[in-house]
C-alpha cells in the first residue's frame, strides 16, 4: 500500500501548478474563451514541451507511459484554473481509445498527439442514450475494401478542433446488443462528416455532428475491432476519473477565495469570517473537498485495474464529487454575496464547470444505479474494505 | 499509488482471519451483533478479552515490553478490519485505547509497572471522569476540585457520562488544582480507584434503554498523590493529548462502518414482511449505493491518515474530518436499517443487555435497531461534538496557505 506521491509526481504537481499559475490567472482565461478558436495554440504548445500530451502514451508509440495517478495530477492543477484547452478529450478520451484498440499504423496519432500536432475527440453520445447503455444507432457497413458510416452524434467536446474524431458506430447486430461495435477514426475534413459547433455551459466548445461517409479506409476501424464497447467503457471511466480530478483541483481554489473573501469583507461591524455561522460553512466544504479528493485518489488508483473494483471506485467519484463540488460551488456563490453572480468574479465560473461536469459522462443517478446494481448481483460485498486482497480481487 | 497488500501482509491477514473465525465464541459474536449501547456491555467483552490475552494479541498497539505485538501500522489496521469483519466485540476501550496511551506517554516507570499489566490482563477495566454538568463540549469549564493534603490529593465534585463506571475498577480523571489564570491551566490528571470511600454513582438511562453512562459524584475522596498523571497543571495537555488518540481511533470505518452496512444488507436479505414495490427498491438501492460509497470514501481517508498524506491536504485536521464524517455516516447507515425493516422495526423490548432476552437471533438483530439508532445519535456528540470538530478544521483552514 503507498498512498504517498511519487518523487517524480511531485515534481510534476509543482511544475504544473507552477506554469499554469503564471499564464492561466482568471483574466488570462476569459480571453482565451473570447478568442476564435476558445483556446490558447502556444499553451498547447508549451504542454506539449512540458510532456503533459505525451504523459499516459505508451514509450514504444513516444510517450511517457505514466499512470492515471500521474494523470489526475495535471488534471488537478488544469481544473484549479479552469484550462479549456482539449486535454480531456484529446489525451485522456482520444488518445486514452486509440492505445486500448488501435494496432499496427494507426497507432502513429499517439506521437502526433504525444508532440501536439495532433487534437482529438470522442463522438460517443449519441441523443436520448442513457450513461452506460450499450445503444448505438450510428451504422457502419463494409463497402468494398472500405467502410461507409451513416448516423448522428451530439455533445461530442473538442469535436471542432480535432484532427481526428473517433466515431462508434455499430457493424453488427441489433442497435442495443453488447457486442458489434466499432470504433473509427474519421479526419477532418472527411467528405460526409459535418460538424455544428456550439458552446457549452461553461465556456468550452463542443459540436453535434452528421455522418453520411463513404469510402472510409479499411484501416479506419481501430484494431480491427468489432467489440469495442468494453474499451469504450473502459476509457469513459478513465475520463471520469480525470474530471473528478480537474473539479477537485478547482474546489481547493474555490474554498481559498471564499475563505479570503470572508476575511476581507466586513457586515455588521466585523469580517465575515468572525460569524460562526460562516466559520462551519467553510468547515464543512472544507470536508467535503477533502473527501471528494479522497474519492478522486481512490478512482485514479483503480483506473487501470480489474473491472469491478474499477466501476466500484469511478462510479463512487463521480457521485462523491458531484455533490461535493455542487456544496462547494453553491456555497461559495452565496458567501461571495451578489458578487458571486458577476462574471468579474471567478466563482460564477468554476460553478458552471460543476455544472457540466455533474451532467456529463454519467450523472449522479446514473452512477448510483451502476454502483447499486453491483451490489444487488453480489458483485461488491461491502464488508470488503479498499485494500487488494490478492486472490479475492 | 496503489492499495495492494504485500504477500506477507496477506499471509498475515488470513493468519488473522483464521485465528479470529477458530477463537470466537458464537455466543459472544450474537451478543456484539445485538449490542445497542455504543460501548460492547462487559459481559461480551470480558471472555474475549480473556480470549485474546491467552493469545498475546490483547494489545496489539502497545510496545512489545508491555505486551504488544509489534504489529507495524498497516498490520495494526488489518488487525482492527478482521475484527469487526468477524463480528466480535471491541475489548477494554477506556483502559486499552486512552487510558494505556496516555500511560506510555505521561506516566512514570513505576506507574506503567503497577497499572498496565493489570490493563493487559483484563484485571483492571477502566472508566473516564472528564465531563461535568457544567462541562461538556467546553471541557476547560470544569470545576471538580482536588487540593492537596499531605501525600493526597481531596477531590469534591461531580462527574457526569462516566461509560461503564458500573463496571469500572479505576477512573482516569481531570480536576482543578488551581482557578489562576486560563481556564485551561490548572487541570491535572488523577488515577482513582473506583472503591475509594466518598465515591458514589447514579446510572442514567438512555434513550435506547441501556444504562450505559453514570453520573460519578466524589465527595472527600482521597487519591495518593503518586496516582497523579505528569505534573500539577499538565491535565490540558494531557486531555489534549487523550481526545486527538480518541479522535483517531474513533472512525475505523474499515471495520467499525462496514460491520454496521454488513448488517443492514443481511436485513435487507431476511425481509419478507415489508417488500417495497419497484419505485420503492430502486430508491432503497439508491440509498443503500449512496452509503456504502460514504464507506469506501470514509476508509480512503483512514487509509490516507495511516499513511500519512492526509493532513498535506487537511491542515493538520484530518482526523477530526474522520471523527465527523465516519459519526454522521454510521448514524446514516442506522436510519436506513429503520427504513430496510419497515413497520415492524417499532417492536421494542426493554430488557438490556438485549442478548439476554429469551428470542432467536434474528429476532434480537431486528429488536436491536430501532435503539441502535437512537442511541447512535450519540455519536456526533460524544468525542468532540460535531460542531466542535467544524470549529477545529475550520481553524486550521485559515491557518493554511
Amino acid at each position: 500500500m503507498d498512498l504517498k506521491y511519487s518523487s517524480e509526481q511531485d515534481l510534476l504537481r509543482d511544475s504544473a501548478f507552477g506554469y499554469l499559475s503564471s499564464v492561466y490567472d482568471y483574466h488570462a482565461r476569459c480571453r482565451i474563451v473570447a478568442g476564435k478558436e476558445a483556446i490558447d495554440r502556444s499553451i498547447w504548445a508549451k504542454f506539449a514541451e512540458l510532456g503533459w500530451l505525451a504523459l499516459p502514451i505508451p514509450e514504444e508509440d513516444e510517450g511517457i507511459g505514466g499512470d492515471a495517478v500521474d494523470l489526475s495530477v495535471v488534471m488537478e492543477a488544469l481544473g484549479s484554473r479552469l484550462v479549456v484547452e482539449p486535454f480531456l478529450p484529446t489525451v485522456v478520451l482520444g488518445a486514452g481509445l486509440i492505445d486500448l484498440l488501435a494496432t499496427g499504423e494507426q497507432r502513429a496519432i499517439l506521437a502526433e498527439v504525444a508532440q501536439g500536432t495532433a487534437m482529438l475527440a470522442l463522438a460517443h453520445q449519441e441523443r436520448g442514450v442513457p450513461f452506460g447503455s450499450p445503444r448505438v444507432e450510428t451504422r457502419a457497413e463494409r463497402s468494398g475494401e472500405g467502410w461507409s458510416i451513416r448516423g448522428a452524434k451530439i455533445l461530442a467536446i473538442g469535436a471542432g478542433l480535432a484532427d481526428h474524431v473517433l466515431v462508434p458506430a455499430r457493424i453488427s447486430g441489433a442497435i442495443d446488443d453488447a457486442e458489434g461495435v466499432g470504433v473509427f477514426v474519421v479526419s477532418r475534413g472527411t467528405p460526409g462528416l459535418e460538424l455544428t459547433e456550439y458552446p457549452i455551459a461553461d465556456g468550452r466548445r463542443a459540436a453535434d455532428l452528421s455522418i453520411d461517409i463513404a469510402g472510409l479506409s479499411d484501416s479506419a476501424l481501430l484494431g480491427g475491432c468489432e467489440n469495442a464497447l468494453p474499451a469504450l467503457e473502459q476509457v469513459i471511466d478513465k475520463a471520469i476519473a480525470a474530471s473528478c480530478a480537474y473539479v477537485v483541483g478547482g474546489l481547493d481554489m474555490l474554498i481559498r477565495l471564499t475563505r479570503d473573501y470572508t476575511a476581507g469583507r466586513s457586515q455588521f461591524g466585523k469580517p465575515l469570517g468572525r460569524f460562526q455561522v460562516v466559520q462551519h460553512r467553510l468547515a464543512e466544504m472544507q470536508v467535503k473537498r477533502i473527501e471528494a479528493r479522497a474519492a478522486m485518489q481512490l478512482a485514479a488508483i483503480r483506473c487501470d485495474g480489474p473491472r469491478i473494483e474499477r466501476i466500484r471506485a469511478i462510479s463512487a467519484a463521480k457521485v462523491k464529487v458531484s455533490e461535493a463540488a455542487r456544496y462547494i460551488a453553491h456555497q461559495a456563490v452565496q458567501l461571495h454575496g451578489g458578487m458571486g453572480l458577476t462574471e468579474e468574479l471567478s466563482v460564477g465560473t468554476y460553478l458552471k464547470h460543476v455544472l457540466t461536469f455533474e451532467r456529463l459522462l454519467g450523472d449522479t443517478d446514473d452512477h448510483l444505479r451502476r454502483y447499486a446494481q453491483l451490489l444487488a448481483d453480489g458483485r461488491i460485498d461491502v464488508r470488503r474494505g479498499l485494500v487488494n486482497e490478492g486472490a479475492e480481487a | 499509488m496503489n492499495l495492494d497488500l504485500t504477500a506477507e501482509e496477506l499471509a498475515f491477514r488470513d493468519r488473522i482471519r483464521t485465528f479470529i473465525e477458530a477463537a470466537l465464541p458464537e455466543q459472544i459474536r450474537n451478543g456484539a451483533a445485538v449490542n445497542v449501547a455504543s460501548a460492547f456491555e462487559y459481559d461480551i467483552s470480558h471472555p474475549w478479552h480473556e480470549i485474546l490475552r491467552d493469545a498475546g494479541m490483547a494489545a496489539p498497539g502497545w510496545p512489545v515490553e508491555f505486551g504488544g505485538t509489534g504489529w507495524n501500522d498497516v498490520e495494526q489496521y488489518l488487525w482492527r478490519m478482521e475484527h469487526w469483519r468477524a463480528g466480535a466485540p471491541v475489548i477494554s476501550q477506556l483502559g486499552m485505547r486512552l487510558v494505556a496511551p496516555t500511560l506510555l506517554h505521561f506516566g512514570t516507570p513505576e506507574q506503567k509497572a503497577r497499572f498496565l499489566p493489570r490493563i493487559l490482563s483484563g484485571e483492571d477495566y477502566w472508566c473516564q471522569g472528564f465531563s461535568e454538568p457544567g462541562a461538556g463540549s467546553d471541557l476547560a469549564a470544569l470545576s471538580c476540585a482536588a487540593v492537596r493534603d499531605g501525600d493526597e490529593y481531596v477531590v469534591n465534585g461531580t462527574k457526569l457520562w462516566q461509560t461503564h463506571a458500573h463496571f469500572a475498577d479505576w477512573m482516569i480523571l481531570l480536576v482543578r488544582t488551581s482557578s489562576a489564570g486560563k481556564p485551561q491551566q490548572g487541570i491535572t490528571c488523577l488515577l482513582v480507584d473506583m472503591r475509594s470511600p466518598g465515591l458514589s454513582i447514579k446510572p442514567i438511562r438512555t434513550i435506547g434503554g441501556d444504562i450505559e453512562v453514570n453520573e460519578v459524584f466524589l465527595d472527600d475522596v482521597r487519591v495518593p498523590a503518586d496516582q497523579m498523571i505528569g505534573a500539577e497543571g499538565d491535565g490540558w495537555s494531557i486531555a489534549k493529548h487523550l481526545l486527538s488518540v480518541e479522535r483517531a481511533s474513533s472512525g475505523n470505518a474499515g471495520g467499525r462502518l462496514r460491520s454496521n452496512m454488513a448488517s443492514l444488507m443481511r436485513m435487507l436479505d431476511r425481509r419478507e414482511n415489508h417488500v417495497p414495490d419497484a419505485f420503492g427498491e430502486r430508491t432503497l438501492m439508491a440509498k443503500i449505493a449512496r452509503r456504502a460509497i460514504d464507506v469506501d470514501i470514509v476508509e480512503m481517508l483512514e487509509l490516507q491518515l495511516l499513511q500519512s498524506t492526509l493532513d498535506d491536504h487537511a491542515g493538520g485536521a484530518g482526523a477530526s474530518v474522520i471523527k465527523l464524517r465516519s459519526s454522521i455516516v454510521e448514524q446514516e447507515i442506522n436510519e436506513l436499517s429503520l427504513e430496510v425493516v419497515g413497520p415492524e422495526v417499532v417492536r421494542w423490548n426493554d430488557h438490556r443487555p438485549l442478548h439476554e432476552v429469551d428470542a432467536g437471533q434474528e429476532e434480537l438483530e431486528r429488536l436491536a435497531i430501532a435503539p441502535q439508532y437512537l442511541n447512535g445519535r450519540v455519536r456526533t456528540i460524544f468525542g468532540g461534538a460535531t460542531e466542535v470538530q467544524l470549529g477545529i478544521i475550520e481553524k486550521a483552514l485559515q491557518a493554511s496557505l
